[in-house]
């Protein structure tokens, strides 16, 4: 389903740039749910923003559904990938309702049906038409986050890209929108790379998880290799050590 | 001994909305220990945190029928005595250290000039005794740290550097407030081991300040969980896992377990009556 081979990304700089991303190789298989951990600054977001056309002038090759992205312009992108940000605030437009939020990808695609297609996005979410006239600051953080998702599922997407989308939320709240995510993954055959810093929230969602530090992807392992203490690295033992210590 | 202690604190805020009764009558006792208060974001935390040192805005209301800091009650105490306290026995430190710093200062600078208000030294012995204070936080390399600028500085680095200026005054209690939350969990235990030893060579008490249950299971000694701005639980840190009330199970129920995965986490229900009935063990 996506394909990332030998991605590597340099940020321009005022005076050098920056290698964020390198030598990159993952491959995701469809309805999989794959993650990313590491600790911040170690390019997670990159890697997202790459595949979702807001980095430009990456090497190497990304392939989604076996097409190349290089020649994916970016409204086709938009029908098979959607993402999901952590700050469901500042991912919302304040002043639009979430009628209008929900509206504007319709809208861009000239799609028909507007009022149904919302409806079953909210219903999808666990909202219902309460909700269209108000605005984002009417809603708590996890209301906020099941909007933000409701976008992203709208245009029946193959693929979600979530980056760290619990990290805001209270435990309990996060606990709602991980079930939601499970639920969306099963009923929309979707498939998930979802970033974190928090291995447990990785885990509990995804069935194998790279672990980056400083661009690079030092292993990849499976959910019970984890569980199970099967890793290799250095840093992925000190992630793990975390996590367990802490249960 | 009792170091600190807060009888029935109230803290009304006056929004556009109108008031706002964050806190309601919180009670509790600091030893020398370290405590946390935990709760979920809204919960009155911080509030709690900030009336003990007069730090929230000059229009709220601050009740309660005792604050007593040793000796010393800080109900009765004036601005200029209020500023010694926190000067001298009772410091914070905020979840973010570079909103704490000053911006353009070097690190170094800062940390030299607060060591020679308080002991009253050279700026030579300042500075010697500044690289000391940051070697003592485990930052490897201090001579360049101490001429950074805190935008210059990790967020790791900059709550190490926080630590070392609140031991500075060897104060009687330090307030963290979420002083880990945005590190990484490779610094973070670092962080916090630096914490602990400082306070404990210092003998200073602790309130820690989470919302982070795990981590306050391990690190500290006693729990207060707070609710809609009441103390709903107070429970020793090791018994967190046998919690009796509602909510603070629920918050431990709804972590996503390694050990133990489950395909549905459990949904809190939220109970009116958390929010006005006394809860008894
Ligand atoms: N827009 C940008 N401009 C300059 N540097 C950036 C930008 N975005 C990210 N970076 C840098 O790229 C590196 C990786 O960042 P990011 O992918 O956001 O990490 P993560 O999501 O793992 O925290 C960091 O060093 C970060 O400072
Ligand atoms: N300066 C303020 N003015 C008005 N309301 C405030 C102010 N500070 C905090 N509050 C409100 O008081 C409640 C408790 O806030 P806070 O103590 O910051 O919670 P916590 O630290 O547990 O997240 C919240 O509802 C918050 O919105
Ligand atoms: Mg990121
Ligand atoms: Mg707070």
């Amino acid at each position: 389903m996506i394909s990332i081979q030998s991605l590597s990304f340099d940020m321009p700089g005022s005076t050098k740039s920056k290698r964020i991303l390198n030598d990159i190789n993952i491959s995701i298989g469809k309805g999989e749910c794959f993650g990313l951990v590491g600790e911040s600054g170690s390019g997670k977001t990159s890697i997202l923003k790459c595949l979702a056309g807001q980095f430009q002038g990456w090497e190497g090759a990304i392939a989604i559904q076996g097409k190349s992205l290089a020649e994916t312009s970016l409204k086709e992108r938009s029908n098979t990938m959607q993402m999901v940000f952590q700050d469901p605030y500042g991912a919302l437009h304040p002043r639009h309702t979430i009628r209008k939020i929900l509206n504007e990808p319709l809208a861009i695609k000239g799609l028909s049906d507007k009022s149904e297609r919302i409806l079953k996005a909210l219903k999808d979410v666990g909202l219902d038409e309460t909700f269209l006239p108000r605005y984002p600051h009417q809603l708590s953080g996890g209301q906020r986050q099941r909007v933000a998702i409701a976008r992203a599922i709208i245009l029946d997407p193959d693929i979600i890209l979530l980056d760290e989308p619990t990290s805001a939320l209270d435990v309990s709240v996060q606990a709602e929108i991980l079930n939601l995510l499970t639920s969306l993954h099963r009923r929309h055959q979707l498939t998930y790379l979802m970033v974190s810093h928090d291995l447990g929230v990785i885990a509990h969602l995804c069935e194998r998880v790279a672990v980056m530090k400083s661009g690079e992807i030092v292993e990849v392992v499976s959910r019970d290799d984890l569980v199970e203490g099967n890793v290799a690295h250095a840093y992925t033992k000190v992630l793990l050590q975390h996590a367990l210590s802490r249960e | 001994m009792d170091v600190l202690t807060v009888e029935k604190l109230n803290v009304t805020f006056r929004t556009d909305e109108g008031l706002k009764h964050a806190v309601r009558d919180v009670s509790f006792t600091l030893r020398n220990e370290k405590l946390a208060i935990v709760g979920e974001s809204g919960s009155g935390k911080s509030t709690v945190g900030k009336a003990i040192l007069r730090l929230n805005p000059p229009s709220t209301r601050v009740t309660a029928e005792k604050l007593q800091f040793g000796k010393t009650n800080l109900l009765a105490c004036n601005e200029k005595e209020i500023r010694a306290i926190r000067g001298q026995h009772i410091s914070m430190i905020m979840q973010d250290p570079k909103f704490s710093l000053n911006p353009v200062m070097t690190v170094g600078e800062q940390i030299s000039e607060a060591l020679s208000v308080h002991r009253n030294i050279s700026r030579r012995e300042a500075k010697e005794a500044a690289l000391e204070m940051l070697k003592e936080v485990s930052i490897a390399d201090p001579e360049h740290v101490y001429s950074q600028y805190p935008h210059e500085i990790s967020g790791g680095m900059g709550q190490r550097v926080m630590i070392a200026m609140m031991v500075i005054p060897e104060p009687d209690i330090i307030i963290a407030d979420e002083p880990t939350s945005a590190l990484d969990v490779s610094v973070q235990q670092d962080v916090l081991n630096i914490l602990t030893r400082l306070i404990e060579k210092k003998n200073i008490s602790l309130i820690f300040i989470s919302h982070d249950l795990n981590l306050v299971k391990k690190f500290c000694d006693r729990v207060l969980v707070m609710y809609g701005g009441r103390v709903v639980e107070s429970i020793k840190a090791n018994e967190l896992s046998n919690a009796s009330h509602p909510y603070t199970r629920g918050l431990m129920e709804s972590l996503p377990s390694l050990k133990h995965r489950r395909e549905t986490l459990p949904v809190m229900t939220r109970d009116q009556n958390w929010l006005t009935q006394e809860y008894t063990t």
